[in-house]
């Protein structure tokens, strides 16, 4: 593959991402690059650097040093709702759902970053504003669909199980329609017929919407069985980088995981 | 699933409402005047100023918020619309939507100081709330200004047996409520106030949001405003000042949650018809204001604690 086909093809380039508060440093001189259409683990233990590393993707965190590549823009100082707005949505390690507000209007805002009536149009009802709305909401009816959720949609979603609620927060970053996914720990604190539920779900979301994923899990079995690639971080570094079999006999990364002592 | 059918409708929708029937039950029992069409109308045109400080309060605390302003904000809109008007009567049409104009601009100012300075609404809202009273004090001491008498049509007009103010006051809720229900950026509102952060992440402009959720209770507080020059004539420097506290009894009552993110502002509604029916009540009782004071305090921890308890459940 030329370089240019190359860039082409990568949707997500870190170069060199630094980031610490205060005098901890947590991440320290990561690169790596996300390809379009792939399922990308980035793994480690705790405290590695993982969250903030998806917190630096999503504009969270802004990196003291390091260039982000989105869509083979080099992406200036934005915030975080704007860097959603260019494609780009995440589920979180500890829940962020709307606990108020119903299943189907969790995944509603999803579709916000899609809808461009203005408000005193969306107040009137009428014309385009109403055909924007039913037609984002018959969009929000087929993810409904796909995650087999329709007997919760109208539950506030704070009455939910924990499993059904990770589901639910999968499906409002699907309602985005964006881009580039980041999942935190979709299967944390899950039991294994929740867990096996997820991984179908997010190898449905790959296979039939195309959509591009950047995946944190501990659970190495899952991780190995779903990622294209896998990028391992440890102390804030980069320790490895590579296909899932790689990964796996890369002699850092048994040490980190193992817990042999750092210097 | 039957689970998602149980759902459906608000409970805190339910309990208000049964609330309210009590409230008329007993009302029919113990007064013979209570129950007639006259009264209850008139209940419904006093209930216009409530109602409208209240809807603005509703839209606030649903983004997390919330404004200890509106008082002051009623007083000043009274004020300034009456000398306005006063000093040349040609204005009155004018100040019609300018004092909604003045009303939405004070809102605006709470809200960019509260995203400016991050500093509690709370704090922030009583400050600019003290500073306009202490400007209206500075101006007037004593009722000033007058307006047009066809203005009063507005407080004591009717269309048919019912008031106008009631029947503006339940459009706006009626608009309020499709807009937040079934548009974009009313999700966000709760969206906002369900969780900042997570809004922000999901590509709302959270600052946005609360600008136009202040800016909006503004507006509904400055219609207040109006409201009480149509019905007194003049512009009154102490007349919003039970309205501070009192916008808040109906939000909680009506099960709006005191953090944001949750809640119907038809639940505010009925918590206005409930707190005016029961003073409407206790008038007919000859029971003092003091004891009025009373049962609304009481109704205020009653209902905190109860959603609170249901809160947690959840």
């Amino acid at each position: 593959m030329d370089q240019a086909a190359a860039s082409e093809d990568i949707l997500l380039d870190l170069r060199n991402i630094s980031l610490s508060f205060g005098g901890v440093k947590a991440l320290i001189d990561i690169s790596f690059d996300i390809r379009r259409g792939e399922v990308r683990a980035i793994i480690g233990p705790n405290g590695a650097g993982k969250s903030s590393m998806l917190n630096v993707i999503n504009g969270f965190y802004h990196p003291q040093e390091g260039e982000v590549w989105f869509d083979g823009k080099l992406r200036g100082p934005m915030k975080p709702h704007q860097i959603a707005r260019q494609g780009i949505a995440r589920t979180f390690q500890n829940i962020a759902l709307f606990r108020g507000m119903s299943t189907l209007d969790n995944l509603m805002t999803g579709r916000i970053t899609h809808m461009h009536e203005n408000m005193f149009w969306q107040a009137i009802w009428k014309g385009r504003a109403e055909k924007e709305e039913l037609a984002h909401r018959e969009r929000v009816e087929h993810i409904i669909d796909f995650l087999e959720i329709q007997s919760i949609r109208k539950t506030p979603v704070g009455k939910l199980p924990y499993g059904l609620q990770k589901r639910v927060e999968l499906g409002r970053a699907l309602a985005a329609e964006s881009k580039l996914l980041l999942l935190d720990e979709p299967m944390a604190g899950m039991n294994l017929e929740e867990k096996e539920d997820m991984c179908r779900f997010v190898l449905d979301v790959h296979d039939q919407f195309g959509t591009t994923i950047a995946l944190i899990e501990h659970d190495m079995g899952v991780v190995m069985d779903i990622a294209d690639r896998v990028v391992v971080l440890d102390y804030g570094r980069k320790i490895g980088d590579g296909y899932p079999d790689e990964v796996r006999s890369n002699k850092d990364v048994i040490d980190a995981y193992l817990g042999v002592a750092h210097d | 699933m039957a689970a998602g059918r149980r759902f459906r409708v608000d409970p805190s929708l339910v309990i208000v409402t049964v609330l309210l029937v009590a409230v008329l039950i007993a009302g029919f029992t113990l007064s013979e005047r209570f129950g007639t069409l006259r009264n209850l109308m008139n209940v419904l045109e006093q209930a216009a100023a409530l109602g409208f400080v209240s809807l603005g309060q509703s839209l606030v605390v649903l983004v997390g918020g919330i404004d200890l302003s509106v008082g002051a904000v009623v007083t000043a809109s009274t004020v300034l619309m009456a000398a306005v008007v006063e000093m040349n009567p040609a204005w009155m049409v004018p100040m019609i939507p300018g004092v909604l104009a003045f009303g939405a601009f004070i809102g605006f100012i709470n809200g960019f100081l509260v995203l400016r300075t991050g500093v509690h609404p709370l704090i922030v809202t009583l400050g600019t709330g003290s500073v306009l009273n202490g400007l209206v004090l500075l101006y007037t001491l004593q009722p000033t200004g007058g307006v047009p008498y066809w203005f009063e049509e507005f407080a004591y007009g009717r269309i048919g047996p019912v008031p106008v103010a009631g029947l503006v006051m339940l459009v706006c809720f009626g608009f309020v409520w499709f807009f937040l229900k079934y548009t974009a950026m009313g999700r966000s509102f709760y969206a906002v106030g369900g969780g900042e952060e997570s809004a922000r992440l999901s590509g709302i402009d959270s600052n946005r949001v609360i600008l136009i959720a202040y800016t909006a209770c503004g507006f509904f507080v400055a219609l207040a405003g109006a409201y009480f020059v149509s019905r007194t004539g003049v512009g009154d420097p102490r007349v919003g000042e039970p309205f501070t506290l009192a916008s808040i009894t109906p939000v909680i009552v009506g099960g709006i949650l005191l953090g944001g993110g949750k809640g119907n502002v038809l639940g505010a509604l009925l918590g206005v018809f409930l707190i005016s029916l029961i003073n409407n009540l206790l008038n007919y009782m000859d029971v003092s204001t003091f004891i009025q004071w009373i049962v609304q305090g009481l109704i205020i921890l009653v209902a905190v604690s109860v959603y609170v308890n249901r809160e947690r459940k959840l």
